[in-house]
């Protein structure tokens, strides 16, 4: 090592700073390392550049002095946390999991649940050994799969000697007759449709013996979409456009014919083999690019037409799109109108995955997934494979376009632009060409307008355009009011009506309830399980509960005393505060067979009525914990109101039905269900919410219809039918003093009714549907709660 | 932190994107510790804490789509010390009512969880894990970066606190050279420090 003392001097700043970057090399280091080691000076300039490293070494000293213990969970615990977090907000959303969120139980899933085995308690006795059962003319031999729907059964027509898919459904939801009407009616629809990419549906009818519908389809043999790209990850280009080609093709035929899918997705389109002896003799393949034989299959749509029925289904109970929003459209997950377009949207959403194995917007969560629809676009599929080629990459964009008007505007476009590409990929012998596409198109069209194309007439909505428009008329009745939270980014209206006197922020999503605790003080209940409280004269936040109930916060009620309150939540136990050591009191527990819905406490006296989704209603003497059944709802019981002296409950549900109760003949030593001593039965659909007037002789109610009615308590004549909104009415208030009754929409509206002639004294449109409205005790304060997670409070005069 | 605004790509913006695993890991490794440790100062058995270490961590992971970062609300860091909070107050409460427990427990728990004021803050113990954690985890990402010559010199002056002399002699080394190693370990530790700092947001 050459000794350099002559470095005596103090090196540079920028010497040292290249000193801490450098690695130490021995013959330009060393002197400097010399000079250092007796240089007291520049030891403390080293330092100072490093930066003081004291904390640090203190932390690294603690760190290893204390290390958790060998035997410590804490290092498997945290390889099972970022397994967990890694794999499950990582993996395609499941289907079925926005619903599931969303949460109401018994809302249809989309998805399926293996442990959860199918109720085929309908089915009678089958007289051949290893059948499961019949079901009207069929012999059940098996069970093909469960959807949102209901079940499907893979039976025998002795008749026709043939197998067949029978398609069940689900028993809750043929309670619903609104529902079972609609599922039928379009199960009908779609069975006046035949072509060769739609799953034939031969018969619609009911089952004598269970009164369930049903649908006898075409047995496909064949997997899914979704089987195959398990199976195979995804598919070659060429498959990619022969799928496309054949999707668009049973689209259209659909589409002519007045139907939206609107649930196209990878378990919808089934891939039947084509080696199926029903099937017309394989086309003969002239070159070798051709598909495998093996390997080819003929794409058949299922569930047409049936998807609406159940997303209104849906849609009804949670005021929330349901069902995976993977391969959704973002006017469609926006919750917007939808027309065939949205069905285009979701193909190009299929064919992305397919040629990627992966959903275009795919995320952690079906949040996240409506987060990225609707923010960002995809990747062009040739940039994610390059072998995926131009046009078809181009094509799938054209399909993912965020505005329905920059899609193709028709199925029959993207069949004709598919054909011509494959027939000039080779991979196209006529015979391989969907029935009704005019040969010549592919050949000549070119982009130009197909000399086939039929201008059929269909009926498209124009989304934006109508929004916009609404947005317009709107503005000209009332003021503008500027934005006072986040617009949903699909959602192309602006708030119109008086300016909220304040904006309370929610935050934890949807608002589903309000009560108010005092003059001042108000509590919301969200969809996430939070209850927050205000004081909605200052705005202030005075209490929030984080996710303090399971589940959304379906209503609550303070006791006439101000001593206790009451949640319903997604559970099947009424959660009982006692508002002063706001506590839960533990004393109390009013439980139900199924998840709580709806709980009002009786304005005078110890009552207390809880309704839950499976038509169970009770009152309670609460005190004593001695519950009343009160029989004859069937069905979700949705809302529940005392009259003002507490004499009389009205309740009103899923069936349609208003009823009135006498508490009176209740007898609380004898254990008889008291039936209802009144029934308002004129609004179609379910009903959601009841309310009495303030002096107690008129009940207002609201609906699926759209309904605001108003009802003479007495003897339950219905008085006025007000065309309220355009779609449901989620909640009816009281206010004025009894004049007015105010309605909140999943329309975005809440508006005040004049009750005596039924007109409109009052309005505001925000940029979500409202949930739930409320006047304050004084009769003039209102507020109301929205899906945007707001609740906006109004000075109402 | 004077940190250009625009090249910074956040944990939770990354973590927000729901597939970026990296990040995810990368949250994990930062934070699942800093969780359990606190959860321990805080009397949780080891198992315990553990769970709840668990628990927080999934929680993030359900609610990180829907954060929006924004300065004026507190930090990432002053959120997660909150619902940390929340939980072991939580567990702690139950444990102690669990002899007499009735009704829902669990909302019962939750009531008494009176959620932490942004205002207030992270307390000093939860700041102390934090920061150990941030020089732990820089430690783990840079220390084969350097020799193992190096590093010893580092880690016997700095943290063990051994004469120069003394570690340069075992490690045949001049005293000015473990030094000079010291420094440099120093000077790049504190920077992947700030680097996470930074890449978390929370600044």
């Amino acid at each position: 090592m050459p000794t350099i003392a002559t470095t005596t001097e103090c090196p540079p700043l920028d010497a040292l700073m290249r000193l801490l970057k450098a690695k130490c090399d021995e013959s330009q280091a060393s002197p400097l390392c010399g000079h250092i080691e007796n240089c007291p000076a520049c030891q403390e300039k080293l330092d100072q550049l490093s930066g003081d490293g004291t904390d640090l070494a203190t932390d690294l000293r603690a760190l290893s002095g204390e290390a958790p213990a060998t035997n410590s969970v804490l290092r498997g615990a945290l390889k099972r946390a970022e397994h967990e977090i890694t794999s499950t907000a990582i993996g395609p959303v499941p289907a079925g999991a926005l619903a599931v969120t969303a949460a109401v139980p018994d809302a249809p899933l989309s998805g399926t649940d293996e442990s959860d085995a199918p109720d085929l308690s309908f089915l009678l006795p089958s007289k051949v050994p290893g059948n499961l059962g019949r079901f009207g003319p069929f012999e059940v031999r098996g069970v093909v799969g469960r959807g949102g729907m209901g079940v499907v059964l893979r039976g025998y027509d002795e008749s026709l000697n043939r197998e067949v898919a029978i398609k069940v459904i689900d028993p809750q939801l043929a309670n619903n007759k609104q529902y079972r009407e609609r599922f039928v009616r379009e199960a009908r629809a779609a069975a006046a449709v035949a072509h060769a990419n739609l799953v034939a549906v031969y018969q619609v009818s009911d089952d004598a013996a269970s009164g369930l519908p049903y649908i006898v389809m075409q047995l496909v043999n064949g997997e899914s979409l979704d089987q195959r790209l398990k199976r195979t990850g995804k598919l070659i280009p060429k498959k990619v456009a022969w799928l496309g080609m054949q999707v668009a093709a049973g689209l259209d035929a659909a589409h002519k014919a007045g139907l939206t899918h609107r649930d196209i997705k990878p378990g919808n389109i089934l891939l039947e083999r084509v080696a199926d002896p029903d099937a017309p003799a394989p086309a003969p393949t002239g070159s070798g690019t051709a598909p495998a034989a093996h390997d080819k299959f003929r794409v058949k749509l299922t569930d047409f037409g049936l998807a609406k029925a159940a997303d209104d289904s849906r849609l009804t109970r949670t005021g929330f799109v349901a069902g995976s929003p993977l391969y959704m459209a973002p006017e469609q997950a926006a919750g917007g109108a939808v027309d065939q377009r949205a069905d285009l949207f979701s193909l190009g959403t299929l064919l992305y995955e397919a040629a990627t194995g992966r959903a275009p917007f795919d995320a952690g969560t079906p949040l996240a997934v409506l987060r990225r629809l609707s923010d960002e676009t995809q990747m062009p599929l040739s940039r994610v494979n390059p072998d995926v080629p131009k046009w078809l990459s181009d094509a799938v964009d054209k399909l993912l376009a965020k505005n329905a008007d920059d899609r193709f505007q028709s199925a029959r476009e993207v069949v004709e632009l598919f054909a011509g590409k494959l027939h000039e990929m080779g991979g196209l012998s006529p015979l391989d060409v969907p029935p009704d596409v005019c040969p010549a198109a592919y050949l000549k069209a070119r982009g130009r307008k197909p000399i086939c194309w039929r201008n059929v007439g269909r009926c498209v909505m124009p989304w934006a355009g109508g929004a916009v428009l609404g947005a317009v008329l709107i503005g000209l009745l009332w003021a503008l009011v500027p934005g006072g939270e986040t617009p949903h980014p699909n959602a192309q209206v602006a708030e119109a009506g008086p300016e909220p006197r304040h904006i309370l922020k929610g935050e934890n999503g949807a608002v589903w309830s309000l009560a108010f605790l005092s003059d001042d003080r108000l509590a919301a209940g969200i969809e996430d399980g939070t209850v927050r409280i205000w004081n909605h004269r200052t705005g202030a936040v005075l209490r929030t509960f984080e996710r303090s109930h399971e589940g959304n916060v379906w209503a609550m009620d303070v006791s006439n005393d101000g001593k206790y309150m009451v949640f319903a939540c997604d559970n099947t136990k009424v959660t009982f505060w006692n508002l002063q050591s706001l506590r839960p009191e533990g004393r109390f527990e009013f439980t139900h067979p199924a998840s709580m819905r709806a709980a009002a406490f009786s304005p005078v006296g110890r009552f207390l009525a809880t309704g839950d989704r499976a038509s169970t209603l009770r009152v309670w003497d609460w005190e004593n914990q001695i519950p009343m059944e009160l029989t004859g709802h069937r069905g979700a019981i949705h809302s529940l109101a005392f009259s003002p002296d507490g004499k009389r409950l009205a309740s009103a549900g899923s069936d349609g039905s208003i009823k009135e109760w006498e508490l009176r003949l209740i007898d609380w030593n004898r254990f008889e269900p008291l039936k209802a001593s009144m029934e308002m039965t004129d609004h179609r659909g379910p009903v959601y919410g009841v309310t009495f007037s303030p002096d107690g002789t008129k009940v207002a109610s609201a609906g699926w219809d759209g309904t605001v009615r108003i009802w003479d308590a007495m003897n339950g004549t219905l008085l006025k039918t007000i065309a309220a909104h355009d779609g449901d009415v989620w909640a009816v208030s009281y206010g004025g003093g009894g004049r007015w009754v105010a309605s909140a929409g999943s329309d975005a509206h809440v508006k005040v009714w004049d009750v005596e002639t039924g007109k409109e004294v009052w309005g505001y449109r925000g940029p979500r549907g409202f949930h739930v409205v409320k006047f304050g005790p004084d009769g003039t304060t209102l507020a109301a709660g929205s899906r945007s997670g707001n609740v906006k409070v109004w000075d109402v005069k | 932190m004077a940190e250009p605004p625009l090249t910074r790509v956040t944990l939770l913006t990354r973590l927000k994107d729901g597939r970026d695993t990296e990040a995810w890991r990368e949250f994990v490794q930062l934070y699942g510790p800093v969780v359990y440790r606190f959860a321990r100062t805080r009397g949780l058995q080891d198992a315990d804490a553990a769970d709840l270490m668990q628990d927080v961590l999934r929680s993030v992971a359900r609610t990180a789509p829907r954060l929006e970062y924004d300065p004026k609300k507190g930090t990432f860091r002053g959120w997660l010390y909150t619902v940390t909070r929340n939980k072991i107050y939580n567990f702690l409460n139950a444990q102690r009512n669990r002899p007499r427990a009735t009704g829902d427990p669990d909302a019962q728990e939750r009531l008494d969880a009176a959620p932490a004021r942004d205002e207030d803050g992270p307390d000093a113990d939860w700041e102390k894990e934090y920061q150990r954690r941030l020089s732990a985890r820089a430690m783990e990402l840079v220390k084969d970066e350097f020799q193992p010559n190096t590093w010893a010199a580092f880690w016997q002056t700095a943290v063990e606190g051994k004469p120069a002399a003394e570690v340069g002699a075992a490690l045949k080394m001049t005293p000015g050279a473990v030094y000079v190693a010291k420094s440099r370990v120093i000077a790049r530790l504190r920077e992947e420090a700030q680097r996470l700092m930074v890449e978390e947001g929370t600044d």
